[in-house]
């Protein structure tokens, strides 16, 4: 399990960022438009911003101390990303993707690339959280889904609130710093041995975009173990015709079996807020044939 | 179907997340590992970079008026643009009118020498007459 929260913790995806045209000065040539970034899966986006501002500030028509009340976000294909999820999070479900099928069409000369967009304007997006505050804003909402998900384990939120101070400084910088340990250390202080509930967010993206949170139990209510087959099927009925599956769970990058019970899946794919975050992808045409 | 025991699970993870670190790792070394930044060092930065920042701030201020300087002269032009429209279709139905008063008044010209002769003739007629009968 140690390793597999390694991998997790460790994952991250190749990015290009590009300023959309209108934000672009005169005469800037397309290599100047773009930065290529590796940013980590379980993170939130929205931190590597002012980084990101930052390489291609000198491109840009924005000035940066202007305070017009104008404010940054990212888009993928013209869709806003939320930077509110975890950034793995963001990829799985905007790509709606497909491991096994990606694995297959991978050679060794390959590069995996997500070209994203930065937008600036006075009024951002619906859906997106404009960031007015910087980056204590990021960690108020980080320590908040903390707050949700502890509450959702325990039952009360006591365990976050009651955090030293230190310790809640500590926390925030381990996903600053991308220290593991730290990080470790501190969410042990708030995950339980024996959770009521566990946090989960699904993520659907085709044919719309859809969350559901939802706090499941271990065990159903006959006392077998609760599978993430069981909840997605309530939710997402639609994708489970005639004993045919036409869905794939996907979370951190990988395939899920639908037959794995979703306290063990939470343990080891758990996300840097405290949430399981499933994302809900459709299967490819080969696949449902030969289904 | 049964569960998979949480070990049977670990080794399937385990692959699977090496399998995509391997897709997703390759050629890494072409991309930057930025670092969250919090405003506080574009601060630090700006002084650091002093003049030429600031001058840059200038600049894209500079740049920001000039922008909606062209905007403005823009929607001049287009209003422009419109009225010399309209003062090109007065022109021409201008023209129009004053090319069938030109024919209506070559006409009129016309009539009024056909009866200037017709008169003239006459007068000429009665004179002969005048004179036939004085002699």
């Amino acid at each position: 399990m140690e390793q597999v929260r390694g991998l997790v913790w460790s994952g991250a995806i190749n990015v290009q960022v590009k300023a959309k045209e209108s934000l672009l000065l005169n005469e800037v040539s397309y290599k100047e438009s773009l930065v290529n970034v590796r940013i980590p899966r379980d993170t939130y986006l929205a931190l590597y911003l002012p980084a990101i501002v930052n390489h291609l500030r000198n491109s840009l028509k924005i000035d940066d101390y202007s305070n017009d009340g104008g404010t940054y976000w990212f888009e993928f294909e013209g869709v806003p990303l939320f930077w509110n999820y975890p950034f793995g999070v963001l990829y799985d479900s905007m790509l709606a993707l497909n491991p096994p099928s990606r694995v297959n069409r991978d050679t060794e000369n390959s590069v995996n690339i997500w070209k994203i967009e930065l937008a600036y304007g006075p009024n951002p997006p619906a859906g997106v959280i404009p960031l007015i505050n910087g980056i204590d804003q990021i960690k108020s909402y980080w320590m908040h889904q903390w707050k949700q998900s502890c509450y959702i384990l325990n039952g009360s939120a006591k365990q976050v609130m009651s955090l030293s101070m230190q310790d809640s400084q500590q926390f925030w910088f381990s996903i600053l710093n991308r220290g593991r340990a730290d990080f470790d250390q501190i969410s042990s202080k708030i995950l339980p041995k024996r959770p009521k509930f566990i946090p989960i967010i699904l993520h659907r993206t085709l044919p719309d975009i859809k969350r559901i949170q939802l706090s499941a139990t271990k065990y159903k209510d006959d006392g077998s173990l609760q599978t993430l087959g069981d909840l997605v099927k309530v939710q997402f009925p639609e994708f489970f015709q005639d004993s045919q599956i036409l869905m794939k769970a996907v979370s951190n990058g990988i395939e899920v079996p639908l037959d794995s019970n979703v306290y063990d899946l939470y343990q080891r794919l758990m996300s840097f807020d405290g949430f399981l975050h499933i994302c809900v992808c459709l299967m490819s045409n080969a696949e449902y044939f030969e289904a | 179907m049964l569960n998979p025991k949480p070990k049977r699970m670990d080794l399937e993870l385990l692959e699977r997340l090496q399998q995509r670190d391997k897709v997703e790792s390759r050629f890494q070394e072409l991309f930057i590992e930025l670092k969250p930044s919090p405003e506080s060092d574009f601060v630090a930065e700006l002084n650091d970079n002093g003049t030429l920042t600031v001058t840059l701030t200038r600049l894209r201020k500079e740049l920001k008026g000039k922008e909606l300087q062209i905007s403005s002269l823009r929607e001049i032009i287009n209003v422009k643009n419109k009225d010399f429209e309209k003062l090109n279709d007065e022109i021409i139905s201008l023209s129009i009118e004053n090319n069938l008063l030109q024919k209506r008044f070559r006409d009129l010209e016309e009539e009024h020498n056909k009866l200037v002769k017709r008169w003239l003739d006459k007068v000429q007629q009665d004179v002969e007459k005048l004179n036939a009968n004085l002699q």
